[in-house]
């Protein structure tokens, strides 16, 4: 198959050339991209607190809310770690800022740290304390995430409120137990750090804030667009996606919630490098509420959103801006029933939502990739269809020892998995050899499915064994058993649809599980040759399933046949040696089904062993060495097609379902899939 | 100790009234009414005015604030609930909708009619009551009975009528029911209609006691959704025995050790059970199934 | 003294012959900045926020008063506005705007405690006069050396407890109390009760504490806690007259009723529409004024005609008005307010504070700038009639009810 019409304009410029030849000049690319962010990062900041170089007065008010700004962005790419990209959604940032102000003031003055120390001592603290949040939370998904951390941010405030060791609502320090209301300017290594209090000293607290803002901003970008970046995305598009992709999602979670809260902590010590003070009126509510609103505001999940959202929300709220609405609503709508700034904020927030769902740099960045047209997919185009030659540039699969032909690869024995009083598999038997296709066909509610659950542990068998090369597979976890070599495609392709499809199969190597955090972070220069190599061979898998074209695309905007594609090559990118697809041929048209046939045929050959789920009996009857009929989670049949689809049992399971399957014929059984041969 | 137990006890009503405002909305639609608070704030403002300014009765000022605000409840739940939870159970922007929704309507009434607090004029039980030897005020009292009414009531509508059988329909799985010729719209739309009418009702009587003003709903807000978490949000007996648990938690750690620990000690208690039992004492534990 | 009797003259005098030059009264305008005479007073206050009473209060006294008192006087003052937005790092924002961008020669309030301590020690560096009108946190006024350029004309927290803690700790019946008091989770309630306590170990009497959350739905456990303790001498101390009323019905639901229940003036804002005559009979409060003086009634007369109502904070219009009597009389002095220092010895040197007909004598001094004195006998207790509109009924000094019971 050729691609017809394809947008060769601008795709073939990314897919024309052979990966292999790009290998240099995207390794000193991306380099230099992240040189180019560090130094408009140092710039913008440097800019940022020049007009405090002099110390005047005037400069003050500009230094505060600088630095606040710095707070609040810190504060907000931590979170942008739990509630963008993990979507998490917490109300809990301003706990950790509080406690990052408290702990660092408390340790300054009581405890007598020098600033470093107490610094690191701070960020410490609250990531171990981030962490033991989410060791009690994470088993909680959407709406009790929210509140388990609203909760805990009004806690901190009613108890900061009234500690009497910490000055209670007298703030920290007071005159009453400290003898000053003020902490003294920090010092480092002999350098003293004025906070911008005072007209004619000069603010050099702004330069460690602006120093720490810009490292922070380099190394949670480098966070974000690692491995361990796309890991977090995948647990927020769903626990299971990422399992199934290697990441161990609950310490994934840990750490990110532990990082986030390093960062909110961060955030508190610079409020106290600025104001000096702490009053516990400071953090409450509205400080986690403004924190979130920043991050939604400029961009969950994007990198740069929530600094522009931070900055941008705290300029509305401390400055004047907003006045002049509010004056003109009170000339020409009512004197009396008017909004003032913080109710303009809440209709900022509800607009925002409304007219910018992915926040200022989300929607901008969409239109500028729709102007210049990479989303573009041309529907007609066949899915798995139009590589060509491209499919075999690359030939991922080295096989390794135990992928002897013919050597057992899965072997199911006397599984049963029962839900409430409903007996899903049956005991049930089951062997997939290397270099073959075990295809397992069914009415719907046969317990096809439930089978593909048992063996990557989404679902625990209630008895039996399941082991994959002879490791029992029944007591491990999903991730577990995807680092063994085991992967799936789901019913419903599970995508992250609003990342491009390069970065989908991006996701689907091991790195997204094995990458530590610091490493991503630090990107050390291993990591841009490593970032070349995955580019390179994700490419590959592209050119294998028939996207190389599409590359840019985003996945939300694929036709479903390309979604199912783009999903198997991200099942492959791990280099599994079992890999089960669960109703790949569903939507497809018969020229893709035709494809899919042949690429299944081509990891058979390489070797792998292959578990197919599959309604859709041409696609069945050219593929498949065995088929295992079920029925009511039992075998009903098993055997070669052939033998298979004549069994007048199997006729009779699904013909006597019609309401439920819909077909009248078995090589036709789902009309909507449209595989007549 | 019969002291802490009725006052408790006779507390929690306030807060589950409230938290069926809460519980009503996320069986049927899995959404909560951030600033559910502020309708009480709007309910109470509404029979001030109705009252004051307009002159009708007590009782009549009160129904047609509680409907009045039930509609803004529905008109809610139309502009600023459902278009933000299209995209499945991870989609929480509602919630963040609701929030800047509660940031309006405090800073309106805050322009508008100040921050202190006035007194709604009429609707106060202003009498002393005795239970079981221990005194209360007449009009917690009352919001506990109606709470426990309004439970009651809700209760038997939804097990009885067909209108009730919808609504569970659509709390069992929404989609289904949407083939089934239900529109989960409809339904979603009425229950953020009753429940806010609820939450008004609450507003109106618990203003007659401490006075109108936009403050009204934060300490609230707490209290009712701590009740809600504790007695499990999918449950419409929970609130019930949330708010008794969380009155008779708080009254009792208050008297113990100082009412201002009384509040953290109920903040604890949702803590613990939100790591324990994330869908409450009473609430629907559902098996995950890919 | 003769020179301060000269300056009391030279008003008078100026009064006649600047009134037609300022008839304008109070600008927004900076032009006469560089005038003799003249002030520019940085007003800072919680404009949007939870409380904006305190804002809408201050500068209504300023408009009401202040016209009155330039042209009393012969001063120009120009006032700028600040909104701290009820928030501490919004208070530190806006002190810097007014100290540095706006560069006024005197910082009035912010009128709350909590944004007035994160800004306390700022402007004292600052080295300019600080005009307390409102926030009565005794950590707030530091009385040594240089440091000292704050002067308040509401009362000290410290004040308040010491002078309530004399009717409170005197005997019952022969027999030492068992003092309770009942304080608001903020910087005032709190300083309010180590007062309490300190004044309790010394002279051997039982303290107890209870600490109430602004806005709390009920107060019941916190009312049987002191029922328990035998509490028969209670001081309610809360900033909130609803949440007073919130205490006294949890008081009367519990038929909890001690011997001597004292409050703070806090009790005339909203307290008696919530609360009925039976909750309030034998609830007494403390002030250092007489609102039933005849100032109090010139200057709630002048109020409601300008604003047709009464102020929802009494004390702030009150202590408002004396702070910018105060302060216009220094700026004469002085010559002109951008001599800070010579404004603030002048304030140190006042003969007298006016407030309409009502003078405070030689009000403040070298390491006091505090107007109000803790001397029982300058302090009122007064309570309500049981009438249903509850009018402020006065039965004398603090000292007359220690001496003869009230």
């Amino acid at each position: 198959m050729k691609p017809t019409n394809s947008p060769r304009t601008t795709a073939q410029r990314w897919t024309g050339r052979r990966p292999g030849r790009r290998h240099a000049g995207l390794r000193i690319g991306a380099l230099q991209r992240d040189l180019l962010f560090l130094v408009a990062a140092a710039v913008v900041a440097a800019l940022a607190i020049l007009p405090g170089r002099t110390g005047e007065g005037t400069s003050i008010a500009t230094m505060q809310l600088v630095g606040q700004m710095a707070a609040m962005i810190v504060a907000a790419i931590g979170l942008n770690l739990v509630a963008g990209l993990t979507r998490l959604v917490s109300l809990g940032q301003g706990a950790f800022y509080a406690l990052g102000a408290y702990a660092f003031s408390y340790l300054l003055l009581d405890v007598g740290l020098p600033a470093l120390p107490a610094m690191l001592v701070t960020v410490l603290g609250c990531a171990g304390v981030g962490a033991v949040v989410a060791l009690g939370s994470l088993r909680l998904r959407g709406p009790e995430f929210t509140m388990i951390t609203l909760a805990l941010a009004v806690l901190v405030q009613q108890i900061l409120l009234r500690w009497p060791e910490l000055g209670a609502a007298s703030g920290y320090p007071n005159p009453l137990q400290h003898g000053t209301g003020l902490l003294d300017p920090v010092s480092v290594l002999g350098f003293e750090f004025d906070p911008p209090l005072t007209g004619g000293v000069v603010a050099t607290a702004m330069v460690p804030i602006a120093v720490i803002t810009v490292v922070a901003l380099v190394l949670y970008r480098n966070l974000c667009r690692s491995a361990w970046g796309r890991s977090l995305r995948a647990v927020g598009e769903s626990d299971m996606l990422a399992a199934h992709l290697g990441v161990n999602v609950f310490w994934r979670k840990t750490a990110a919630l532990a990082l986030s809260s390093a960062l909110g902590a961060v955030g508190g010590i610079f409020y106290v490098l600025i104001y000096a003070h702490v009053q516990p009126e400071s953090f409450d509510l509205f400080l986690s509420i403004s924190i979130l609103l920043a991050v939604l505001l400029g961009g969950g999940g994007t990198v740069l959103g929530p600094v522009i959202g931070s900055a941008v929300i705290v300029w509305l709220q401390q400055s004047q801006v907003l006045d002049g609405v509010t004056s003109f609503e009170q000339e020409h709508l009512s004197s009396s029933w008017y909004l003032s700034t913080p109710g303009l904020l809440g209709v900022l927030l509800i607009l925002v939502l409304f007219l910018m769902p992915q926040g200022i740099t989300g929607t901008l960045a969409k239109l500028w990739s729709h102007r210049a047209g990479q989303t573009t997919s041309v529907e007609t185009e066949p899915g798995i269809a139009g590589g060509g030659d491209e499919r075999r540039v690359v030939r991922l699969l080295e096989q390794p020892d135990q992928m002897r032909d013919g050597a057992q690869a899965l072997l199911l024995t006397d599984v049963t998995k029962r839900f409430g009083g409903l007996v899903a598999v049956d005991a049930l038997d089951l062997s997939v050899d290397y270099g073959s296709v075990h295809a397992i066909i069914g009415p719907n509610g046969a317990g096809k499915s439930t089978v593909a659950n048992l063996v990557t542990g989404v679902y625990r068998p209630g008895s039996g064994s399941v082991a994959f090369e002879g490791t029992e597979l029944s007591t491990r976890r999903p991730h577990d058993i995807a680092r063994l070599g085991v992967a799936r495609t789901f019913q419903t392709p599970q995508l992250f649809s609003s990342e491009t499809v390069l970065e989908n199969v991006k996701a689907g190597f091991a790195d997204t599980a094995s990458l530590p955090w610091w490493k991503a972070s630090l990107k050390p220069p291993g990591q841009y040759r490593r970032e070349a190599e995955l580019d390179r061979d994700a490419r590959a898998l592209l050119a294998r399933v028939g996207l190389a074209h599409d590359e840019r695309t985003l996945a939300g905007a694929l036709a479903y046949g390309k979604a199912r594609a783009l999903e198997i090559a991200r099942a492959l990118a791990r280099q599994p040696r079992l890999l089960i697809l669960d109703e790949p041929a569903a939507g497809l048209n018969s020229t893709e089904v035709a494809v899919l046939g042949e690429l299944l045929m081509e990891l058979r050959r390489d070797g792998m062993a292959l578990v197919v789920v599959e309604h859709h009996m041409d696609l069945v009857a050219s593929v498949a060495d065995v088929v295992t009929c079920m029925a009511e989670g039992r075998v009903l049949a098993r055997g070669t097609a052939a033998e298979v689809l004549a069994d007048q049992e199997v006729v009779a399971a699904y013909l006597g379902r019609p309401a439920e399957d819909g077909g009248e014929t078995l090589t036709d059984p789902r009309p909507a899939g449209g595989g007549q041969a | 100790m019969m002291d802490v137990v009725v006052t408790g006890l006779v507390t929690g009503g306030l807060y589950a009234l409230i938290a069926q405002g809460f519980v009503l909305t996320y069986i049927t639609t899995n959404t909560l009414n951030f600033a559910i608070g502020e309708f009480m704030v709007v309910g109470a403002f509404l029979a001030m005015f109705l009252h004051g300014n307009v002159g009708l009765t007590g009782l009549l000022a009160i129904a047609v604030a509680v409907l009045v605000t039930g509609l803004l409840g529905g008109l809610t739940y139309r502009v600023l609930v459902l278009p933000f939870s299209t995209e499945g159970k991870h989609d929480t922007r509602w919630l963040l909708t609701t929030v800047g929704l509660s940031f309006v309507i405090v800073n309106l009434t805050t322009n508008a009619e100040g921050a202190n607090r006035q007194p709604l004029g009429f609707g106060n039980v202003d009498s002393i009551v005795t239970v079981l030897g221990e005194r209360v005020t007449g009009q917690q009292l009352l919001l506990a009975v109606v709470a426990v009414v309004v439970t009651v009531l809700l209760v038997v509508v939804i097990s009885r009528t067909r209108l009730g059988g919808d609504m569970r329909a659509v709390s069992e799985d929404a989609e289904t029911t949407a083939l089934m010729g239900i529109s989960p719209r409809r339904i979603g739309a009425l229950s953020y209609v009753v429940a806010m009418m609820l939450v008004g009702l609450g507003g109106i009587l618990w203003a007659a006691q401490t006075g109108v003003s936009p403050g009204l709903g934060p300490p609230l807000l707490i209290a009712a959704f701590s009740a809600g978490i504790i007695g499990g949000l999918t449950s419409l007996w929970g609130p019930l025995l949330g708010g008794a648990v969380y009155g008779l938690v708080t009254a009792a750690v208050g008297t113990a050790l100082g009412s201002l620990w009384g509040e953290v000690s109920g903040l604890l208690v949702v803590i613990a059970v939100l790591i324990v039992r994330p869908e409450g004492l009473l609430g629907r534990r559902v098996e995950i199934k890919v | 003294m003769s020179a301060r009797r000269l300056a009391k003259v030279g008003a008078l005098l100026l009064t006649a012959s600047v009134a037609t030059a300022c008839g304008s009264g109070s600008s927004e305008s900076s032009s006469s900045r560089d005038a003799a005479d003249s002030a520019v007073i940085g007003v800072i206050g919680p404009k949007t926020g939870p409380a904006p009473q305190f804002w809408t209060e201050t500068n209504r006294a300023i408009q009401l008063f202040a016209p009155k008192i330039e042209k009393q006087y012969g001063v120009h003052l120009t006032f700028t506005y600040a909104d701290d937005a009820g928030t501490p790092a919004g208070a530190s924002r806006a002190v810097q705007t007014v100290l540095n961008e706006d560069n006024v020669d005197a910082v009035m309030g912010p009128p709350q405690s909590a944004q007035a301590l994160q800004v306390a020690d700022v402007v004292g560096r600052a080295q300019r006069p600080w005009l307390l009108h409102s926030a009565s946190n005794a950590t707030l006024v530091p009385t040594a050396g240089d440091t000292n350029w704050a002067f308040r004309t509401a009362y000290n927290s410290d004040d308040l407890s010491d002078v309530s803690g004399q009717v409170l700790f005197a005997p019952i019946d022969g027999k030492d109390p068992v003092v309770g008091i009942i304080y608001s989770a903020d910087a005032f309630g709190q300083a309010a009760l180590e007062t309490f306590k300190t004044y309790g170990e010394q002279h051997g009497v039982q303290v107890v504490g209870e600490s109430m959350q602004t806005g709390a739905t009920d107060f019941n456990s916190g009312i049987s806690r002191l029922k328990a303790a035998g509490v028969d001498s209670l001081f309610i101390n809360m900033t909130s007259g609803a949440d007073i009323a919130t205490v006294t019905e949890s008081m009367a639901v519990d038929d909890f009723d001690p011997v001597r229940k004292y409050a703070t003036a806090n009790v005339l804002a909203d307290y008696r529409g919530l609360a009925s005559p039976s909750e309030w009979k034998g609830l007494y409060f403390i002030d250092p004024e007489n609102f039933n003086g005849s100032a109090y009634k010139a200057i709630l007369s002048a109020y409601k005609s300008r604003f047709g109502g009464v102020p929802d904070l009494y004390t702030t219009v009150f202590n408002t008005y004396a702070m910018l009597d105060a302060y216009a009389q220094a700026v004469k002095t002085a010559g002109s307010g951008d001599d800070y220092s010579a404004v603030r010895d002048a304030l140190e040197n006042l003969p007298a504070v006016h407030v309409e007909d009502q003078s405070y004598e030689k009000p403040f001094g070298p390491g006091d700038g505090e107007l109000d004195e803790p001397d029982a006998a300058d302090w009122y207790v007064m309570g309500f009639d049981d009438t249903p509109q509850g009018n402020i009924v006065t039965l004398g000094t603090v000292q007359h009810c220690i001496d003869k019971g009230c």
